[in-house]
């Protein structure tokens, strides 16, 4: 009996702490639809006549659907070489042979740890020498060092996992490596692929030191950068910034919601080491 | 199997140039007519310099037709961006710089001279804004923009809200004890008798009164270390605000909410009674004039008390002009481009529209939206002095400005507040 | 596949991964240890200062302060790890609402930092969000600046952190826990242990590993990754409140164009990385004698 009456303590507990982490979104997208006016008189509850100017605003006067443009231009042009480049290096170093693989396998899983910023203020002299400052292309060179080590980890860890009969199989039947590895390894690496694909958009989404160090004229801004420099110097007002919020947040949440489970296994993945 | 290799290694080199190209996003030079890029932070931005520089952006090419504008806009401040294209050698063709800060002095080299294109306009502008344009603060190094507008910092204050709280609306304080006096009638009133905001509000305040304060050698001794931030005139300046500040005058929500907008906007709704403003650009008296009435707006300079130097001055200086970086192909486009901002027309365009108080001693005051702004380009013409900001180096301001909201509330003391000015010096 | 005979063509599958990383990252991180020693403002060329920016550093109070608040942040790291652990391991058995808190947990961690970041930046308002509730709950002593009061920023923004991860946690503890076999538990029951003991004796030590895999995470997190929320949250402030080693890197160089001085600050965050680095290694060593 006092089992039962734990359980449901349990319950009711874990409920309103799940109610609890999505409470500060409540108030972003409640102050959204709020006036200057409500907003003054009402922090908390909805407003009586919610509005969606705001909505309006920022995208008449700051320009949201520039950054949207460029975060997506930036983002597809990175995961199409981030998949290729992270499979085929989860391949190689999980089934093949070579020289020196174990160290190289060490570096890559070091790199994983490093800071951003250490490295953001050099990557940005270093492009500035090059003339990559400021260009998408630029960008997307420095999110490909910077995320492929982790989804080269992810790729090797999976690969590891496929028997290596497909492998000696295919070779005996005279394959080439690299129609094994298109023909062979790719389809069968799927559900890890769209793991690593999933973890990638959201890192390279949600990303800010490199973006706002690498990408500087308006044009060229992404998203994420666009919304930290928009509270500083120039703040908007709170309704206008959480309806900002609420709009750069939505692509994040869509995706959740459709690959919930898929951004689970990138966690256990990634974490689980026993 | 060596053609799949081959093929493989092709494929992933295509692959990262295609990505490369079609990410892409330089500057692409275009055939024809000469296309400039400018880089400010007024061109999109709401309000009136917005407005401001869509105007100049349509005369400019009235005027110059077989010059195309590409008019981008950067964060403010700008100088991350301005740096990374110095050293990379590949930007804007002119870019808006700050005057009135040591910005000209810092980046000064990297711009072209602009002394022989300029001969015929020199004389339209004071020398004292030349000079700011120019590095180490000497035109004699060659000067490397034209002052387009003069900048500083006023006080604005409400008079309708002035009268409501039983003060004199046409005679406000000059002093700071008079001040005090007003602060206490208006809170009794029931409105916010100093408005204040997050971000350059506090320094704004500060530093402009420190341009009463000090000097002009006192100021001048602020560069090299020969007067310090710990000096006794400091001291006693920080200390006055920390006092307003804690007596609950100035906005407690200015430690959080930033001034740009919310709480400019909150003065020009009527919510505070005292704002400090700028003379040019935004929150200044075209602006404020717009929102509240012209009739309805008052100035004053600085308040008044011991021992500061000077009495109902302002500091101002050289506001903004536009720059050429010497690593641009098209300098002669530019550099019309610089002319025309700073010039007759461009002066008028801006006491039209934007209500900056142009640095171009030719303009035409009558077309000044305001009476207000008559009072402001009055106070410049007679009571201006140097602004302490002109002498502070840069990782200096920066404690100034980040350690403000300590220094008001009382965390730390004033002569802390100084010690860390003074510690950040280079 | 024959032991001795090396696919030397792995290296064309390995070599785009290995350009990328050694032009973006192996070589800005060897160069920014030949900056770290000189004084650089990023036009003209830098001049060797020797040891020199380093006695700054020491000197320097934005300094004391970005250690002083890395140790509070590393501090939280037990906080950061026990919580989700105590939440996973109330729901190791699925109970209702389980799933709902799954799904809704994990919102924090998918969401940018940037969003969180500029979002309770909003919400700590002084007569913002987070004080109007505390007045209205009763709770009126604790309004306060949460956002100025200088000894009480770099708090907020460690809780803020764990907020956003807890849920990661949480996932996470939850999957590794999955593999413990039930009959352990059962014994425990047997032996009349309580939760608090069961989770002591049996879902700690079954899921060891993951639990130092999210330590790890959590000094990572809060010596390296922490600029995202701290620059939209504080912007490193009130003065130096909530200044990390990190945010200094980037304020050096980006507000006070000290170019050469900003890469003494991330030589200094590299020992610390490298300290994690050195750490796990050696744990795995200890564990691979066990």
């Amino acid at each position: 009996m006092s089992r039962g009456a734990g359980k449901v303590v349990v319950s009711i507990g874990i409920i309103l702490l799940g109610l609890l982490t999505v409470l500060p979104f409540y108030f972003m997208v409640v102050t959204s639809i709020k006036d200057t006016d409500s907003y003054l008189t009402e922090k908390l509850l909805p407003p009586s006549r919610p509005t969606f100017n705001n909505y309006v605003t920022i995208f008449a006067q700051l320009k949201l659907a520039v950054y949207f443009r460029n975060s997506i231009i930036v983002l597809v042009a990175t995961l199409v070489p981030y998949v290729l480049i992270c499979s085929a290096a989860g391949f190689a170093f999980a089934k093949l042979n070579f020289p020196l693989r174990i160290p190289l396998l060490l570096l890559v899983t070091a790199i994983m740890i490093f800071p951003q910023m250490v490295l953001g203020v050099q990557i940005y002299h270093l492009q500035a020498r090059m003339g990559l400052l400021n260009t998408h292309a630029g960008l997307v060179f420095a999110y490909l060092g910077y995320f492929a080590p982790y989804a080269a980890y992810l790729m090797t860890t999976y690969f590891r996992g496929i028997p290596r009969t497909f492998l000696e199989a295919a070779k005996i039947d005279g394959a080439g490596l690299w129609s094994i590895y298109i023909r062979i390894m790719l389809p069968m690496a799927r559900p890890m692929l769209v793991t690593v694909i999933i973890v990638g958009s959201q890192a390279v989404w949600n990303e800010l030191p490199f973006s706002l160090l690498l990408l500087r004229s308006t044009d060229k801004r992404t998203l994420m950068a666009a919304i930290a420099l928009l509270n500083g110097e120039y703040g908007v007002p709170a309704m206008e910034m959480c309806a900002a919020l609420t709009v750069v947040a939505l692509p994040i949440i869509l995706l959740y919601v459709v690959a919930q489970r898929q951004i689970q296994r990138g966690i256990l993945a990634g974490g689980i080491k026993e | 199997m060596k053609q799949e290799r081959m093929i493989a290694a092709a494929l992933t080199l295509l692959l990262m140039v295609g990505t490369g190209l079609f990410a892409g996003g330089g500057q692409e030079a275009t055939a024809g007519p000469v296309t400039i890029t400018v880089w400010d932070w007024f061109t999109g931005s709401p309000g009136s310099q917005g407005v401001l520089a869509d105007k100049l952006d349509e005369a400019f090419q009235a005027k110059y037709p077989d010059i195309k504008l590409n008019h981008e806009s950067v964060p403010h401040p700008p100088y991350d961006v301005y740096q990374a294209a110095i050293v990379g050698k590949e930007g804007a063709d002119s870019i808006l710089v700050h005057a009135n800060g040591q910005n000209f002095q810092d980046l000064g080299e990297a711009f072209v001279i602009l002394d022989d294109f300029i001969k015929d306009m020199r004389d339209q502008f004071p020398l004292a804004t030349l000079a700011d344009c120019s590095p180490e603060r000497d035109v004699g190094k060659g000067i490397r923009g034209l002052p387009m507008t003069v900048q500083g910092w006023v006080w604005y204050y409400n008079k309708q809200l002035f009268k409501q709280a039983g003060l004199n609306a046409e005679n406000p304080p000059t002093t700071w004890n008079g001040l005090l006096e007003a602060c206490a009638k208006l809170e009794a009133s029931g409105t916010i008798p100093v408005g204040f905001g997050k971000g350059i509000h506090a320094e704004m305040m500060i530093a402009g009164t420190l341009d009463q304060v000090l000097s002009d050698q006192e100021k001048r001794g602020l560069l090299n270390g020969a007067f310090k931030f710990t000096d006794r005139k400091c001291l006693v300046t920080y200390e006055k605000f920390a006092d307003l500040f804690q007596k609950g005058y100035m906005d407690p929500e200015g430690l959080t909410v930033p001034l740009l907008r919310e709480k400019g906007e909150e003065f020009m709704a009527g919510k505070s009674a005292i704002f400090r403003g700028f003379i040019s650009d935004i929150f200044n008296w075209f602006e404020f004039g717009q929102a509240l009435g012209p009739e309805n707006l008052g100035v004053i300079p600085n308040f008044y008390f011991e021992p500061s130097t000077h009495r109902g001055v302002v500091g101002a200086a050289g506001g903004v002009g536009y720059a050429v970086p010497s690593y641009s192909d098209h300098q002669d486009a530019a550099v019309k481009w610089v002319k025309f901002t700073a010039s007759i027309e461009g002066a008028n365009l801006l006491l039209k529209n934007g209500g900056a108080v142009p640095a171009n001693k030719e303009a035409d005051r009558s077309l000044v939206a305001n009476e207000v702004g008559v009072d402001v380009m009055d106070l410049i013409a007679n009571n201006l002095v140097p602004p302490t900001k002109a002498f502070t180096q840069t990782p200096q301001w920066n404690v100034l400005r980040s350690h403000a909201p300590l220094m008001l509330t009382g965390e730390i003391s004033a002569r802390e507040y100084g010690e860390e000015i003074e510690k950040a010096r280079e | 596949m024959s032991r001795n005979r090396y696919d030397y063509q792995a290296f064309l599958f390995i070599l785009p991964l290995l350009l990328m990383i050694a032009l973006f990252m192996l070589y800005p991180a060897l160069t920014t240890f030949y900056y770290g020693f000189t004084k650089w403002n990023g036009i003209s060329s830098p001049t060797w200062q020797g040891l020199s920016n380093f006695a700054r550093l020491l000197r320097d109070s934005s300094f004391h302060a970005a250690v002083r608040n890395a140790v509070i942040l590393a501090l939280y790291v037990p906080l950061w790890t026990i919580l989700p652990l105590l939440v996973a391991a109330s729901i190791r058995k699925p109970v209702v609402g389980s799933g709902f808190f799954r799904s809704l947990s994990l919102v924090p961690f998918v969401i940018s930092p940037v969003i969180l970041g500029v979002l309770f930046n909003v919400l700590l308002r002084t007569n913002g969000v987070v004080n109007t509730l505390l007045e209205r709950l009763g709770l009126r002593f604790l309004v306060t600046e949460w956002l100025v009061e200088p000894d009480l920023v770099i708090h907020v923004v460690a809780l803020v952190t764990i907020f956003k991860f807890f849920g990661f946690g949480v996932i996470l503890y939850l999957g590794a826990m999955g593999k413990i076999s039930e009959s352990l538990y059962d014994a425990a029951k047997i032996d009349g242990c309580s939760w608090l003991q069961t989770l002591r004796a049996v879902t700690a030590p079954g899921i060891r590993h993951t639990i130092e895999f999210f330590v790890v995470l959590g000094f990572i997190t809060f010596f390296a990754r922490m600029f995202p929320i701290i620059y939209t949250m504080t912007g490193g402030g009130p003065g130096y409140a909530s200044f990390v080693p990190e945010f200094g890197i980037y304020f050096q160089a980006f507000q006070n164009f000290q170019l050469g001085y900003s890469a003494t600050w991330a030589i200094f965050v590299y020992l610390l990385t490298f300290l994690i680095i050195f750490a796990q290694v050696m744990l795995m060593k200890r564990e691979g004698a066990q």
